[in-house]
């Protein structure tokens, strides 16, 4: 239960900054031009450059920096297996020997580099969402997306359905919380055994959180059709999007600063 | 003493911008085969409270007593814990998920590893317990049924495990008013015939005050009051409006009479009961 308490990926928290009070347009596209030049760029200065940025980001955005990096949880194992990987995958000039794992100067480099870059990576993403309600984040997407409706991209049914997913995943995780409470108390174990029993032990989780799913679905969408929607066309915002001096000042510092960093280092 | 409660305070997500204060202060004896209500407004730590029960949440600060065991120190039996006290959850229809109803309600005495022929045993005697008839019901679907009848599958399959107490987290919330006396009369029966206690969650004063024999009052995270029925509302009957739980309609009316003058007795929980102290009062006249 206590893995479900601190998941803060998609958690927004309100505060009035400069940064929540960006266009999320701009966001977004600041965030996809911080994450492009993450990949071009191969020194450690530059990532040093991009770090910093990102981190004066988050003190502006007046969210406290522990739930950022509380964002890098999950995916720290992730980030110290590519590190292994590296260091002892690498070939080129050995610095260290244990027995046949050799660890060389390159794969060192090479390892950090990657960390840094998905350090990075998450950082900056974890600023965006925890920044921008989820609302204004799929305005944002829709908006952005709707640039590309010649090519048939459903732009506004894209957009509902990630707002859809977004809105339910609180309450989804709720519910699983709720049942596994009751079938705990009802007997059921889900912290022991091994793991093809305890996969079997979720059974009694799954089935009525599917159920509850999808007759929540059901109500949803006769409740959308008794308000009359009918998808995106001729259809406004009662937030519409003006972009601001404040939106273009930050999104011309964001793109020098990726261009520079991924021209030069 | 069955349970007990020691200074006990709760709050949610510690440390995270959403912390709130549930429960401050709470201080509970509940002793074996007791009837409790447990009143106060949605959101004011019922469900919070009754889940410290059993173990499902841990207080911040305080004691938590079940048969004499401290259930927050190292070591301790849950699982036991949980086989004495059954809690059954708000709507708990929405937690079947066997196929049939044998197999929900025996779900709790397989985990328990009794043998088949004690869990058909107990499976018998918990639909029983809740008025539904094995030989029509133990091969349906859950899912086949109405919400009242859901309902009372999921009562049964806390029952099989064959808890000292049973807690009822609002048991007649979204059902109607026949179903909800339906399961207001079972959970007597269970308290009566088994000598099981209970202490029934609720919003809702009408029905319960004159159900249980003693009232829980809580208002924002603390007990404000706790008693039998009668005195509550015979005392305290200012109180209880000033928080906007309400006293039972008759009840009121029996304020009523005597905010005009008349001496009657205000702690009437049914129309009956206020039926017999008016013609008391009148014979007297």
């Amino acid at each position: 239960m206590r893995i479900l308490r601190n998941i803060s990926f998609g958690q927004y928290i309100p505060r009035d900054s400069l940064i929540h009070n960006l266009d999320p347009r701009i966001k977004i596209l600041s965030c996809l031009a911080i994450i492009i030049s993450l990949f071009l760029i191969t020194k450690f200065s530059g990532y040093l450059i991009l770090g910093s940025f990102v981190l004066i980001s988050i003190i502006i955005s007046k969210v406290h920096p522990k739930f950022v990096f509380r964002g890098l949880r999950p995916i720290l194992f992730i980030i110290i297996f590519t590190l292994i990987i590296h260091l002892f995958m690498t070939e080129g000039e050995v610095i260290y020997q244990l027995g046949f794992l050799k660890i060389t100067q390159e794969g060192l480099v090479k390892g950090l580099l990657i960390s840094f870059r998905l350090f990075i990576l998450i950082l900056a993403t974890s600023l965006l969402t925890l920044a921008t309600s989820p609302i204004s984040l799929t305005d944002g997407i829709e908006r952005l997306l709707a640039i590309f409706k010649f090519t048939g991209i459903p732009a506004h049914e894209i957009a509902m359905m990630m707002t859809i997913a977004l809105r339910f995943i609180p309450t989804l995780l709720e519910e699983t919380e709720k049942i596994m409470k009751a079938q705990i108390s009802r007997g059921a174990d889900f912290e022991s055994g091994n793991i093809f029993n305890r996969a079997k032990n979720l059974i009694p989780i799954l089935i009525p959180l599917f159920v509850n799913a999808f007759r929540r679905a059901d109500e949803l969408a006769i409740a959308m059709e008794a308000k009359c929607y009918r998808g995106g066309e001729g259809r406004t915002h009662y937030r519409e999007l003006k972009i601001k001096k404040a939106d273009i000042s930050t999104f011309v510092s964001t793109i020098v600063i990726t261009i520079i960093v991924s021209v030069m280092f | 003493m069955f349970i007990h409660l020691e200074d006990m305070y709760f709050t949610y997500s510690l440390g995270m911008p959403f912390e709130t204060e549930v429960l401050k202060n709470i201080n509970l004896e509940i002793d074996k085969g007791e009837f409790i209500g447990l009143i106060g407004h949605t959101g004011c730590g019922k469900t919070t409270l009754i889940q410290h029960f059993n173990g499902l949440l841990t207080p911040t600060s305080g004691k938590i007593y079940v048969e004499g065991v401290d259930l927050n120190k190292k070591g301790v039996n849950l699982k036991l814990v949980r086989q004495k006290i059954g809690l059954v959850f708000q709507y708990p229809e929405n937690q079947l998920f066997e196929e049939t109803i044998y197999q929900e309600v025996a779900f709790g005495p397989k985990k328990l590893g009794l043998s088949e022929e004690k869990i058909k045993k107990r499976v018998r005697e918990a639909l029983k317990m809740v008025d539904l008839d094995y030989n029509l019901y133990a091969e349906r679907s859950p899912f086949s049924l109405s919400g009242g009848e859901m309902r009372r599958v999921a009562l049964a399959s806390i029952l099989s495990i064959r808890p000292k107490m049973l807690i009822l987290d609002e048991p007649t919330a979204n059902l109607d008013p026949q179903g909800r006396d339906n399961i207001l009369s079972e959970i007597k029966k269970i308290h009566y015939n088994f000598g099981m206690g209970v202490v029934l969650v609720s919003h809702n004063m009408e029905k319960v005050a004159e159900t249980v024999n003693r009232l829980v009052v809580m208002h924002r995270g603390e007990i404000i009051m706790d008693g039998a029925p009668r005195d509550i509302f015979e005392k305290h009957a200012n109180e209880l409006i000033e928080v906007g739980l309400g006293l039972p309609q008759v009840t009121e009316c029996m304020h009523k009479l005597k905010e005009k003058g008349k001496d009657v007795y205000t702690g009437v929980l049914t129309v009956d009961d206020a039926e017999r102290e008016m013609l008391k009062k009148i014979k007297n006249k």
